[in-house]
């Protein structure tokens, strides 16, 4: 008895003491965000539970639906499925309106309306021809389009109206449904406004398979879309400003990463008035280059050299650029959002959707975007912007005749056309939030503050350079700190 | 025969020897670790000077201690050589190491509670724990202390000084530890002194006891070392705390 | 002027700040030495007449050892303190540099390299006035203390230096505004565009851009400073001063973004400079003297002094003495010794150095820079070997950090690691500081006053139509073109009798260059204990000085430092091995008493020889008696006899029989 006891406490007192010294001091917060990264289960193998023939897109549908009652109707509550958002006041009045793609103007293709047959090859659904379109009703779950979003083959093309390409072996593309990954989900948002990066600054096709240097989660970490944009219910979270008002989960960076992780005061003390994405976002369009400008009213114009990224007889010119710096505004989550219909004011530039926020908005925060600018048709004595008809017969891609393209799509937006048309500009605002480049490519202090420092302080409702005065802003009635611009 | 099981060590003398050798073993390996860094895959250089630290402050708590024990409970005498008979026992002993083991004869004094040390023994540990322990305690300590006393440092000829003094001492230590853990195997048998250490009793013959005092009804035990050889010579069924051997158990 | 003067003092003008320029600066007339504009007078600007009608040119000139370089401390040759016997101020009008070599000989000189004309003509790195002005010059008014190369954002540095190199002295600070579109050049000067001045004959001081000096401003005389807007590349050549001499870059530049083909550049994603990066300027700590934005309490019982100039004080009299460390060669201005703002005067060490064990200890061994300065990115000169000119009539210099041509742009540049060596600080400790070491060999006259070779003797000595003497050339023929053997040396020196210079020696020097700019973001500090506590120690490390040593002989250290090792040869070439003993340090796990370790090591070997050789015998004597059966002697007659023991108590008879076995 006596012998263990005096052997243990012999040994354990100064091995205790050892250990005790070893173990390193206070632990540092360490920002670990893999612990919410999910971890999916494998995916059943779907090739051996469907049998053919499949005739045609909503015959997959109605097989997927046997085992899958509910995820039709799932999908039909999605702006997926919609093309509309929640109904929800426009910010800064008491107006209630459900806006989406399906109704909006925006200043790439103009509006879908009228083109819809061609737009919806991007819908999750098949047969979106016209207004007719069923969005509710139990007979239509078998238009929902499952395999867009789920096959795996690469071999799924969509064509006009969402349906099926022909020569698409549907069989074949059915038994490979599983968990959507970067190309399921690129193949209509890396491609949006009819190529590869025209839209978004941050996403296009080099984000397929991305290099590390381009995007560290999906590039370094092999992210898919589907890890962040954490969907339950087919419900996928994350919304941009540039189809709705901002309303909406949203998806972020402190959904994983702690809120102060730089283990560095001075960058800590940033992130209560920056956004995580404007110093990790440096440079966006990086291998790709993206539109910066399309001016619709040089279209038309024959024998004019066809470049995809200078000019087309259909669209007018454009301005591309690669791997520059986004523009920054405050932007509080939410945006002000032209409505289809609105008046302008044709002397100034008009903000399609302009972020909202500012200096003293504690949800504000400085965040970059990239911001396509424009011109494009309005009625001079509506005073509106128009929706013209571009695609199909009369489209403007057909006759080239503005007047008949306006004349046939505003039939379908419900607009009035007074018969004359003028050119305005417009710019569009999109926040980045993919392609963070590693942390070693994040901006430093120089390229925001002091001489090379990109950002306009004094527009943004500072004084100057908070670097050099402090936190000091504008007296409120001088600095908005947002874009400026016509509503 | 009979033997009698006699008490040794105390459980604390056993327990202070024991967190004496595990923290001494593990000082002489950190204190290698910092001398020659790069040399080991662990500890670090920096581990390890923490963990020598938090060491040596144990063996410096340790030390008090035991002095504390050893001044107050007389057991300190153990250590103390007689000067009327240091010399010539110390002089069987070394002869006994040197001749006389290899002969497999007795040892020149045998191992009793009252007088468990051998002279050579007495100024080993003498030597080691009142010179090289506290000076490396000590130089330890300064060194330790350089960043909170810089000017006692200077004083002292700062560390080339010191770090001369504290390496040779651990050569010294470690020497120590050779010859002493060596040394425990010449008892009767070779694992009798480390049973010992361990056990705190050793079993020797009444017989061996009694030839070792002048006293023959010497018992053995503190009782009759302090009060019976030469004086009062009690019976040894006068003394209170004799026992046969069998009856310990 | 007082009306002036009140504008000056009602400017809202930011003193620390560096964000913009001046807005408020009103307009100014450019007038001639007259005082006349110059749009009528069509001569040279007068800087001291054009920005002397608001400020006090007279005492800035006379408060800037930018402006003296040394004039203003003068003494008889080799009485300077930490100078070469044949200087004669310490700043660079009278201080020989190897680097430069030509010599500015003291005023009476006859036996001169250069006079106080050609010096100004030649001398790249000085602002003007001073010495430039004051000593009466042959050909033209002498050189006025230039505004613009400071204080107005794109000076053209280029153009002034070729006016000065013309001798057109007069005209050297208006070229300085050639890229302003203000000035053109004409036959014989520069006319003046008048369509940019205002109506009134002045001009708009946005149309200059007058503003506070920057850090690229300082950087054209000083070495490489940049905004980082464009890939940085390196010159390497002694236009970037301080890039040569330490390979110092100030620049916000990511290292891996810029033009400069370094090994592993891809990770070298820090700044240049991490304060560049974080928007400061070389103002920013070497401060004006009297600028009363960065006055401080000089009294330790006071936090804040509200006694200080004015700001409307302050630019009518800006002193141009600026706040300076304590350790660059040449020791201008010791008077501001160790005013500059230095690392501890903004950084705190509580909560970022916690993790440092010994925190005081190393605080008092080691400089910020120690640690914060571990590597160095850009190449800085190693060797200058002034006793053989190259057949272009230059000396052959080494570069370190660079593998390969310094002038091959593919040459790759690997960057080196300073040298640490100990220098005393203004608290009198002696701390580690990284340097540069840079060795120079040059041919020394004799006689009374020795001093270097002139320039013009040198190459009169070497060459003959532009090629080496023939005898040269063939000693030259064997092995390297550099004087490595006595032969070579021999032939050169004859050479030199020959064009009259007495007795020519060759000396050699090593001169420290302290580091303290390229500071890294603090991830990229030293951290690893072993860095320096292990047997090869970065405090240890050899640091490369030569490839070969002209003439044989080995360098002095010059310029304060004290070397803390030893020069050693080794291939010919040169190598420093600093030592830590030299430096005072005993660091653990690298300095060891190596006597100590071998008699601890010895006791310890005889100790376990001892032991095996005894249990050993121990074990064979066993054995022995085993096989023989015998039991173990105890017998006396078997064992020598002990003395009796001296009886006493607790003592025991040797004779006693002994005890049976009982195991």
């Amino acid at each position: 008895m006596w012998l263990r006891v005096t052997l243990l406490l012999a040994a354990a007192a100064p091995i205790a003491g050892l250990t005790l010294a070893l173990v390193p001091g206070k632990p540092v917060p360490v920002d670990t965000p893999w612990k919410h990264v999910p971890q999916p289960a494998p995916h059943v193998d779907h090739s051996q539970l469907i049998t053919g023939p499949l005739e045609s897109g909503p015959a997959v549908t109605r097989a997927c639906l046997k085992c899958h009652p509910n995820a039709a109707r799932q999908v039909m509550q999605t702006s997926h499925w919609t093309w509309a958002g929640e109904k929800v006041k426009l910010p800064g009045s008491n107006q209630v309106v459900q806006v989406g793609k399906a109704n909006l103007v925006n200043n790439f293709c103009i509006h879908a309306g009228a083109n819809i047959e061609k737009c919806s090859a991007c819908h999750a659904g098949y047969g979106w021809h016209d207004t007719s379109f069923d969005f509710t009703s139990p007979k239509s779950e078998e238009n929902v389009d499952c395999l867009v979003c789920h096959e795996q083959t690469g071999s799924y093309q969509k064509g006009n109206a969402g349906m099926p390409e022909k020569g698409v072996d549907l069989v074949a593309v059915a038994k490979s449904v599983a968990r959507p990954t970067r190309k399921n989900c690129g193949d209509c948002h890396f491609r949006g406004g009819g190529g590869d990066a025209v839209k978004h600054g941050d996403l296009d096709g080099s984000m397929y398979f991305p290099k590390e240097r381009i995007d560290v989660h999906m590039g370094e970490a092999g992210f898919q879309c589907v890890d962040c944009h954490q969907t339950h219910d087919h419900r996928i979270p994350g919304c941009s400003m540039s189809v709705g008002t901002g309303a909406g989960r949203r998806v972020s960076c402190t959904d994983c990463h702690h809120e102060k992780p730089h283990g560095d005061q001075r960058l800590d003390a940033h992130t209560a008035k920056v956004a995580c994405q404007t110093c990790h976002i440096p440079r966006m369009a990086i291998d790709v280059p993206t539109k910066m400008y399309w001016d619709w009213s040089q279209a038309g114009q024959n024998g004019r050299k066809e470049d995809p990224h200078e000019y087309l007889k259909i669209k007018g010119s454009f301005k591309y650029a690669q791997n520059l710096r986004p523009e920054y505004y405050w932007y509080n989550g939410n945006a002000y959002r032209y409505l289809t219909g609105q008046h302008i004011n044709p002397s100034q530039v008009v903000l399609i959707n302009k972020p909202l926020g500012g200096p003293r908005d504690p949800e504000a925060k400085i965040w970059p975007f990239k911001v396509h600018r424009g011109r494009q048709i309005y009625d001079t004595v509506n005073n509106y912007l128009l929706t013209p008809r571009t695609w199909g017969p009369g489209g403007y891609w057909t006759d080239f005749d503005w007047d008949e393209a306006c004349r046939l799509g505003v039939e379908t937006s419900g607009l009035k056309y007074s018969g004359h048309y003028g050119w305005v500009e417009t710019a569009m605002y999109w926040p980045l939030s993919h392609m963070v480049q590693p942390k070693e490519k994040a901006l430093q202090c120089v390229d925001c503050h002091g001489d090379r420092g990109v950002l306009n302080w004094r527009q943004l409702g500072y004084e100057g350079d908070p670097a050099f005065r402090g936190v000091a802003y504008r007296s409120q009635r001088v600095g908005g700190g947002g874009p400026e611009g016509s509503r | 025969m009979s033997t009698v099981r006699h008490q040794l060590y105390s459980p604390y003398e056993r327990l202070w020897h024991w967190f004496q050798a595990v923290t001494i073993t593990l000082m002489i390996a950190t204190g290698l670790a910092i001398h020659a860094p790069g040399h080991f895959a662990w500890p670090s250089f920096a581990a390890a000077v923490r963990a020598h630290n938090v060491l040596g402050f144990l063996l410096i708590a340790n030390a008090f201690l035991g002095m504390f024990y050893y001044v107050t409970t007389g057991t300190i005498r153990q250590y103390l050589p007689k000067p009327n008979e240091f010399l010539s026992l110390a002089a069987r002993q070394a002869w006994f190491y040197l001749s006389g083991i290899f002969r497999g004869e007795p040892h020149p004094l045998k191992k009793v509670p009252q007088r468990r040390l051998n002279p050579l023994q007495q100024v080993t540990y003498l030597i080691t724990l009142n010179v090289l322990l506290p000076l490396q305690l000590v130089t330890g300590l300064m060194m330790w202390g350089a960043q909170r006393w810089p000017e006692m440092l200077q004083a002292t000829g700062g560390l080339a000084v010191l770090c001369l003094i504290h390496t040779l001492g651990a050569w010294l230590f470690g020497s120590f530890v050779v010859i002493h853990v060596y040394l425990t195997t010449t008892g009767h048998t070779p694992l009798a002194n480390l049973k010992a250490m361990l056990l705190g009793y050793e079993d020797v013959s009444i017989e061996e006891i009694e030839q070792k005092v002048d006293c023959p009804d010497f018992c053995g035990s503190d009782f009759c070392r302090d009060h019976a050889p030469c004086g009062a010579r009690p019976q040894r069924s006068n003394c209170p705390l004799f026992r046969p051997a069998g009856d310990h158990l | 002027m007082m009306p002036l003067r009140c504008a000056i003092a009602f400017w809202s003008v930011s003193l620390a700040a560096g964000a913009t320029a001046l807005a408020g600066h009103p307009p100014i007339t450019l007038r001639d030495q007259q005082g006349k504009n110059v749009l009528d007078s069509a001569r040279p600007i007068s800087t001291v007449q054009s920005c002397g009608r608001c400020h006090d040119t007279r005492y800035i000139a006379t408060h800037s050892y930018h402006v003296a370089l040394g004039s203003d401390e003068t003494a008889a040759p080799g009485a300077i303190p930490s100078g070469r016997a044949w200087d004669w101020s310490p700043g660079p009008l009278g201080r020989w540099d190897p680097l430069t070599y030509r010599y500015l000989a003291p005023p009476g000189d006859a036996r001169h390299d250069r006079d106080l004309a050609e010096w100004v003509s030649t001398y790249p790195r000085h602002v003007g006035g001073g010495p430039a002005q004051c000593i009466g010059l042959p050909k033209a008014d002498g050189v006025e203390m230039n505004c613009f190369l400071c204080h107005t954002p794109k000076p053209d540095n280029e153009t002034r230096l070729k006016e000065l190199q013309q001798g057109r002295f007069d005209w050297a600070n208006t070229a300085t505004l050639a890229s302003t579109g203000l000035i053109r050049p004409v036959q014989g000067g520069w006319a003046y565009q008048r369509q940019s001045f205002m109506a009134d004959g002045s001009l708009q001081a946005s149309r200059l851009g007058i503003r506070e000096a920057r850090s690229e401003n300082c950087g054209l005389c000083h070495g490489l400073t940049d905004r980082g807007e464009q890939p940085l590349r390196l010159d390497l050549s002694l236009r970037q001063w301080s890039t040569a001499t330490e390979g110092q870059v100030f620049s916000p530049q990511r290292i891996c973004e810029s033009a400069v083909n370094l090994r592993d550049k891809e990770h070298l994603t820090r700044a240049w400079d991490v304060h560049a990066e974080r928007l400061l300027e070389c103002a920013s700590c070497h401060f004006s003297i009297n600028n009363p934005a960065f006055s401080e309490p000089k009294l330790g019982h006071l936090k804040f002094e509200p006694r200080r100039l004015a700001p409307g004080q302050y630019l009518e009299q800006p002193s141009h003495q600026f706040a300076r460390g304590h350790t660059s060669p040449g020791g201008l201005g010791h008077d501001f010794d160790g005013t500059m703002r230095r690392c501890e005067d903004c950084h705190t060490v509580a909560g970022t150095h916690d993790w440092l064990p010994y925190r005081q200890s190393h605080f008092a061994r080691l400089s910020c820079e120690a640690c914060h300065i571990s590597q160095v990115y850009a190449p800085a000169v190693r060797q200058v070997d002034w006793t053989l000119l190259t057949p272009s009539g230059q000396p052959r210099i080494e570069w370190r950090g660079i593998e390969g041509d310094p002038a091959d742009p593919t040459a790759e540049v690997t960057g080196f690691r300073p040298v640490l060596l100990p220098v005393q600080g203004l608290d009198g400790r002696s701390r580690l500081v990284p340097h540069n070491l840079i060795a120079a060999w040059y041919w020394v006259e004799g006689g009374q006053s020795p001093r270097p070779v002139r320039l013009a003797d040198l190459k009169a000595a070497l060459f003959q139509d532009g090629k080496y003497y023939p005898d040269v050339a063939h000693a030259l023929a064997i092995g390297r073109a550099v004087l490595d053997t006595p032969d070579k040396v021999e032939a050169v020196r004859r050479r030199l009798k020959a064009v009259g210079v007495v007795d020519p020696q060759i000396e050699a020097d090593v001169e420290p260059h302290a580091l303290h700019h390229g500071v890294g973001p603090a991830k990229w500090a030293i951290r690893q204990c072993e860095t320096c506590h292990a047997a090869d120690s970065r405090l240890s490390q050899p640091f490369k000085l030569a490839s070969y040593m002209p003439g044989g002989v080995l360098p002095k250290a010059v310029g304060g430092s004290e070397l803390s090792g030893d020069l050693q040869s080794a291939d010919r070439g040169l190598t420093y091995r600093p030592s830590t003993r030299q430096a005072a340090l005993y660091v653990l796990g690298h300095n060891r008493w190596p006597w100590v370790n071998a008699l601890g090591g010895f006791s310890l070997l005889a100790v376990v020889v001892g032991v095996v050789l005894h249990a050993g015998l121990r074990i064979r004597v066993a054995q022995q008696r085993k096989k023989r059966g015998s039991p173990p002697s105890h017998s006396a007659s078997r064992s020598p006899r002990l003395p009796p023991p001296p009886t006493g108590n607790g003592s025991q008879s040797a004779s006693t029989p002994p005890p049976a076995e009982s195991s």
